[in-house]
C-alpha cells in the first residue's frame, strides 16, 4: 500500500490542489478497470481535503471568489467555495486529454479505434472515481452555481464528458468516423472486425451528447451528426452499388432473396452496434436503396411469378414491396386481373367440356377452387393483406358474376342477366335433397359454407333469394329435405349475411310446415273417427288418407295453374270432409288448392300380379288411372272428358303413364315417346304389365312445366325489382322533397347493392313510372320533386 | 463487514448495509471493491461516529433516497419534510453541540436523511419563538441597536403570526 500523505491544510487552496492533483493523476494514469488505483485511506483523504476546503471560512478567498462568480453570487447570502477546484480540474484535465490526443494522431484505422477504446474505457471509469471523489462539491457548489441560472457549470462527471469531446474526441473526430465506418463496411462484406469493439466507440458518442441546460435529458446530438449522418450516407453507397452490380449479373427473384436477406442482416448490425433511436432512419435508407430504387424490376417478375403459383418468391416480392410507401399499389391491378382471368379460364375450360347441361355442383365446385386457390396466397404470401383482399374480392366478384357459363356470349341471353344465382341455389338444392347416398355432416356443413362464399359475391342476391326460395318450397311440400338442421343452418347463415329480412319468408316457410304437421294430426284422427262412425253404422266413410299442407299464398312461391282439372269421384268425400274441417277451424280462409302440386298413392293390380304394385304418382295421373277402373279402353277425349285436364296437363300426364308401360296406345308397342297424341288416340290399361318392383313411381316433371316455372321466376325477380326500385325511389324523395337526376339514381344504386346492381335503364323507367303516377313531378330538365 | 475509523482511531466494524447509508462511503465501495479494508474516516470523532452508525444502523433498511435535484416535489415527501418520526426524535434528544457535530457529519458523509432530520430539529428549536427566546436558546448575543432592531420588525411584519 502507498503511504498516504497527509491531509493539506483546509484554507490553502495551492496545497490542497497541489494533494488532489496527485491522486486525480493516479486515477487517471492508472488502469481502474482492473486492480490498481487508490486505497481507501486515499480515495477518503481526498475526499475530505475537498470537503476541508469547501468547508473552510477565510473571508480574503471569499472576497476573490465573489469577484469572479460575477454579480448574481453576491445577491446571497452565504458565498459557497469551490470555484478554483472546479476550474484547476477541468484545466487538469483538459492537458491530460490533450497529451493522450497527441499520441493519437500519427495513428489510423483499426489501430486508432483500438488506442481510442482503450482511452475511453480508462477515462470514463477514472471520471466516475473523480466525478465520486469530487461530490462534496457537486452536491454543494456545483448546484447553487446551477440554481443560480449559470448552467455552463455542470456535475464533475458530466465536464470530464465534456473536455473528452473537446480535447479528444473534436480534434481526431474525422479520422475516428472513416475508420469506424471502414469497420462497418468489414462487416457488410463478411469480414471480421476482430477484437475492435465497434459498439462501444459508437455508444461513447451516444455519452458524449450532453445537454447543459439538463443533464439528465438523452441528447443524441454528438452521436446524430458526427456518426448517424456519415453512416447514413455510407450506407447509401454501399447498397446502391451493390444492388445495381447484383442485379446486372442475377435473376431479379435472387435479387430478391439478396435483399430481404441484406435488411434481416442490417437489422441484425442497427440492433447491435447502434442507438435504438437509429433504427428507423437506417432501415428507411436501405429501404429506398435496395428496394424503391428498383420496385420497376421487382414489379417486372410478379406477372410469371402469379403464373408459377410461386408462394415464396410472391411473399417475397410482397415482404419487400410493402416496406416502402405505394410500391406495392402497381401489382394490385395485375394481381386483380390475373385471378379475374383465371376464374374465367377455369369456368371457359368447364364449358367446353360441357355436354348437355350445366351441372351446378361442378360450376360452383370450379368459382369455389379458384377462389380458395387465391385466398390461400393472399394469406400465406401476402400474410393477409387488406389491399390484396381488396382486389382479391374484386376479381372473383367479376369472374363468379360474369363468365362463359353465367353470361354466355350467345343471342339468347341478351338480358345478360347472371345464371350464377340460380345455379348457386341448384347447387344448395342438391345439397339439401335427400338423396340415395348420404353427405357427411361434416362435409355438408363445409358445402354450405362454400355456397355462402360464392352467395357474397353475388351481385344479384334477389335472384338467388327467387331460387333459393322456389327450391326450398319444393323441398318442403313433397317434404324431400335431407335434413331439417342442415335447412335451418342454411337460413341462418343467410340471415347472418343479408338480414331478417332477407330471410323472413323462408322462416314463415317453415312455420305453415309445422303448423301443418299438427293440423296433419289432427284431421287423421278425425277420419279415424269417421270412418269408426260408418262402421258401427254399417257403411263405409269412403275416404282415403290426406296429409294436407296448408300453405300461406303471399310467402310460397308455387303457382296455381288454371288446369280445370275434376277431382275424381273417388276422392271427392275426403276433399268435402277436409274443407268442412278446415272451414270450421278457420272462418273466413279461402282454401285454394294446388292439383299440380298433389301425389298420391294407389294400387294396381293386373292379372299378372297377385299383390298389385303400388304407385305413386300426381294427382293427375291418379285420376286419369282411376278412369280405368270403369273402362279397359278410353280415347285421349274421353280423358280429357273425365279429368277436365288442359292439354298440356292432360298430355305430359299421360306421356309419363305410357313411359312407365301401365298404359298403352293402342296398336302401337314401340317408343311411346314418339306418338303424337290426338283426341282420337286410344289408350288401353295394359293387363300385361309385369315388373320385378312393387313400389314404383311413375311422377316426374312435365317438361313445359319446368319451362313456364323458369319463366315464372324471371318475371317475379323483375316484379320484385321494380317494386323495389320504386319503393327506394319514393323513399328517398320522401327524405329529401327535391332532387337532381344523377343524385337519385346514384342514391338508388347504392341502396339496391345489397339486393341486386340495377341498371340505369331500370331505374328511369321506374321514375317515369312514378312521374304518371303522380309521386313525383319534374321541377326542371333534371330535378324532381316529391308530390304526394 | 467494513471498518470505520475514526479521526481519534477508534474502529467500528458495521455491516455493509449499515455504511451504505453514507452515499460517500457506497460510493467509494463501489469504485474501489467491497474489501476496501480500514475505512479511516478523517472528520468525524468517535464518540459523534458511534451515535452516526447507530442512526445508520436503525435505518439500514430504509429505501435509499432519490439521487438528483426534482427531491420534495410529491406530497408524500412534503409530509416528511414536516413530520420526524418517534425514534429520529428521540435519537437527536442530544445536547446543541452533538447536534450539530451530527449535522456536520450527516453532511460530510453525505447522508441526506439524517441531515435532513438534524436540520427539521433545530428549525423545530427555532419555531414559534420570540427572537429573545432563540437568543437564548443559542446562546447569542443580540448586536443589533435598538434601532436596526426596529426597522427588521418592520419589514418583517407580514411574517408575524397574528
Amino acid at each position: 500500500m502507498v503511504n498516504t500523505p497527509p491531509l493539506p491544510r483546509a484554507d490553502d487552496i495551492d496545497a490542497t490542489w497541489k494533494y488532489i492533483e496527485d491522486g486525480v493523476g493516479q486515477v487517471l494514469r492508472d488502469d481502474l478497470a482492473h486492480g490498481a488505483g487508490l486505497s481507501s485511506q486515499m480515495y477518503m483523504n481526498l475526499y475530505s481535503a475537498i470537503h476541508n476546503y469547501c468547508v473552510s471560512r477565510d473571508s480574503n478567498r471569499s472576497v476573490s471568489l465573489a469577484s469572479r462568480g460575477g454579480v448574481g453570487s453576491s445577491t446571497r447570502g452565504a458565498q459557497l467555495i469551490g470555484a478554483d477546484l472546479y476550474y484547476k480540474l477541468k484545466g487538469f484535465l483538459e492537458s491530460h486529454l490533450s497529451s493522450l490526443e497527441a499520441e493519437a494522431q500519427p495513428m489510423s484505422g483499426g489501430n486508432l479505434l483500438l488506442y481510442y477504446i482503450k482511452c475511453w474505457d480508462k477515462y470514463t471509469v477514472g471520471a466516475q472515481y473523480i466525478n465520486h471523489i469530487f461530490n462534496y462539491l457537486n452536491r454543494h457548489w456545483v448546484k447553487r452555481e446551477r440554481d443560480d441560472g449559470r448552467k455552463n457549470v455542470v456535475d464533475v462527471n458530466t465536464m470530464c464528458l465534456c473536455a473528452w469531446k473537446e480535447c479528444f474526441f473534436d480534434p481526431l473526430e474525422k479520422k475516428v468516423i472513416d475508420a469506424l465506418l471502414e469497420q462497418f463496411t468489414r462487416l457488410r462484406n463478411g469480414e471480421s472486425t476482430g477484437t475492435i469493439d465497434i459498439r462501444k466507440v459508437v455508444y461513447s458518442l451516444v455519452s458524449l451528447g450532453l445537454d447543459q441546460l439538463d443533464i439528465k435529458r438523452v441528447n443524441l446530438q454528438v452521436y446524430e451528426q458526427a456518426f448517424l449522418h456519415p453512416f447514413i450516407q455510407h450506407t447509401k453507397d454501399y447498397y446502391t452499388k451493390e444492388s445495381a452490380l447484383f442485379l446486372q449479373e442475377n435473376t431479379v427473384v435472387d435479387y430478391n432473396r439478396k435483399a430481404e436477406q441484406r435488411l434481416a442482416e442490417e437489422k441484425g448490425r442497427v440492433d447491435v452496434y447502434l442507438h435504438p433511436s437509429s433504427e428507423q432512419r437506417v432501415i428507411e435508407t436501405c429501404h429506398e436503396c435496395l428496394i424503391a430504387d428498383h420496385a420497376e424490376v421487382i414489379r417486372s417478375e410478379f406477372g410469371s411469378l402469379l403464373q408459377g403459383y410461386r408462394e415464396d418468391d410472391i411473399r417475397r416480392v410482397h415482404v419487400l414491396l410493402s416496406k416502402v410507401d405505394g410500391a406495392l399499389d402497381p401489382i394490385l391491378p395485375v394481381f386483380e386481373s390475373y385471378v379475374k382471368q383465371e376464374g374465367e379460364n377455369a369456368v371457359k375450360q368447364l364449358a367446353k367440356d360441357l355436354t348437355g347441361t350445366v351441372d351446378a355442383s361442378t360450376y360452383v365446385d370450379t368459382l369455389i377452387g379458384v377462389y380458395e386457390r387465391y385466398v390461400h396466397l393472399v394469406e400465406v404470401a401476402f400474410s393477409n393483406h387488406t389491399s390484396l383482399h381488396k382486389v382479391l374480392d374484386a376479381a372473383c366478384l367479376a369472374f363468379i358474376n360474369k363468365n362463359a357459363i353465367a353470361t354466355p356470349d350467345s343471342p339468347s341471353n341478351k338480358s345478360r342477366d347472371s345464371k350464377t344465382p340460380e345455379l348457386l341455389a341448384s347447387y344448395c338444392n342438391t345439397l339439401l335433397k335427400k338423396t340415395t347416398k348420404t353427405t357427411e355432416d361434416f362435409d355438408l356443413e363445409a358445402k354450405l359454407e362454400n355456397a355462402i362464399v360464392i352467395f357474397r359475391f353475388l351481385e344479384e342476391k334477389d335472384a338467388f333469394q327467387k331460387h333459393y326460395t322456389r327450391n326450398l318450397a319444393r323441398r318442403l311440400v313433397y317434404n324431400s329435405s335431407a335434413s331439417d338442421d342442415a335447412e335451418r343452418s342454411m337460413v341462418n347463415k343467410l340471415k347472418n349475411e343479408c338480414g331478417m329480412e332477407y330471410t323472413g319468408k323462408l322462416n314463415k316457410m317453415f312455420q305453415d310446415i309445422s303448423v301443418s304437421g299438427e293440423l296433419q294430426e289432427e284431421f287423421k284422427e278425425r277420419v279415424q273417427q269417421k270412418r269408426q262412425d260408418a262402421a258401427a253404422s254399417g257403411g263405409e266413410a269412403n275416404l282415403v288418407d290426406f296429409s294436407p299442407t296448408i300453405i300461406a299464398e303471399g310467402c310460397w312461391p308455387l303457382p296455381s295453374v288454371k288446369d280445370g282439372f275434376r277431382l275424381p269421384n273417388d276422392l271427392t268425400k275426403t276433399y268435402e270432409a277436409f274443407t268442412q274441417y278446415y272451414q270450421a277451424k278457420h272462418q273466413g280462409r279461402k282454401l285454394k288448392w294446388l292439383w299440380n302440386f298433389t301425389k298420391g298413392d294407389v294400387k294396381i293390380h293386373t292379372k299378372g300380379s297377385k299383390i298389385g304394385y303400388s304407385v305413386t304418382a300426381s294427382i293427375y295421373q291418379i285420376a286419369i288411372l282411376l278412369a280405368y277402373n270403369d273402362a279397359d279402353v278410353l280415347s285421349v277425349a274421353d280423358l280429357q272428358e273425365i279429368t277436365g285436364l288442359s292439354n298440356t296437363y292432360l298430355h305430359g300426364s299421360l306421356h309419363l303413364i305410357l313411359k312407365s308401360k301401365f298404359l298403352l296406345v293402342e296398336g302401337v308397342s314401340g317408343d311411346p315417346k314418339d306418338v303424337e297424341l290426338t283426341p282420337e288416340t286410344r289408350i288401353v290399361f295394359n293387363q300385361d304389365f309385369k315388373s320385378k318392383k312393387i313400389r314404383i313411381n311413375i311422377n316426374g316433371v312435365i317438361k313445359t312445366e319446368a319451362k313456364a316455372e323458369a319463366e315464372e321466376t324471371k318475371k317475379a325477380i323483375e316484379e320484385d325489382r321494380k317494386w323495389f326500385l320504386q319503393a327506394t325511389i319514393v323513399r328517398v324523395m320522401k327524405a329529401r322533397k327535391t332532387l337532381k337526376h344523377t343524385a337519385l339514381v346514384q342514391e338508388t344504386i347504392v341502396q339496391s347493392k345489397k339486393r341486386f346492381h340495377p341498371k340505369i335503364g331500370e331505374i328511369k323507367k321506374v321514375i317515369d313510372d312514378l312521374i304518371e303516377r303522380e309521386y313525383l313531378t319534374r321541377i326542371e330538365q333534371d330535378k324532381y320533386e316529391y308530390a304526394a | 463487514m467494513v471498518t470505520l475509523v475514526s479521526s481519534d482511531g477508534v474502529s467500528f466494524n458495521v455491516d455493509q448495509k449499515v455504511a451504505s447509508r453514507s452515499a460517500l462511503i457506497k460510493n467509494m465501495m463501489e469504485d474501489i471493491g467491497e474489501d476496501a479494508g480500514e475505512i479511516p474516516v478523517p472528520n468525524v470523532s468517535s464518540n459523534v461516529l458511534k451515535k452516526v452508525i447507530e442512526y445508520c444502523t436503525y435505518h439500514k433498511d430504509d429505501p435509499l433516497p432519490q439521487s438528483g435535484e426534482d427531491e420534495g416535489t410529491s406530497a408524500a415527501d412534503k409530509k416528511k419534510s414536516t413530520v420526524i418520526d418517534d425514534w429520529d426524535y428521540n435519537f437527536l434528544q442530544v445536547d446543541q453541540e452533538m447536534l450539530f457535530e451530527i449535522i456536520l457529519t450527516a453532511n460530510y458523509l453525505d447522508i441526506k436523511p439524517l441531515l435532513d432530520v438534524g436540520c427539521k430539529t433545530v428549525a423545530n428549536m427555532i419555531k414559534g419563538k420570540t427572537p429573545e427566546e432563540i437568543r437564548r436558546t443559542f446562546n447569542i448575543a443580540n448586536d443589533f441597536t435598538p434601532e436596526e432592531e426596529a426597522q427588521i420588525r418592520r419589514e418583517n411584519e407580514w411574517a408575524e403570526d397574528r
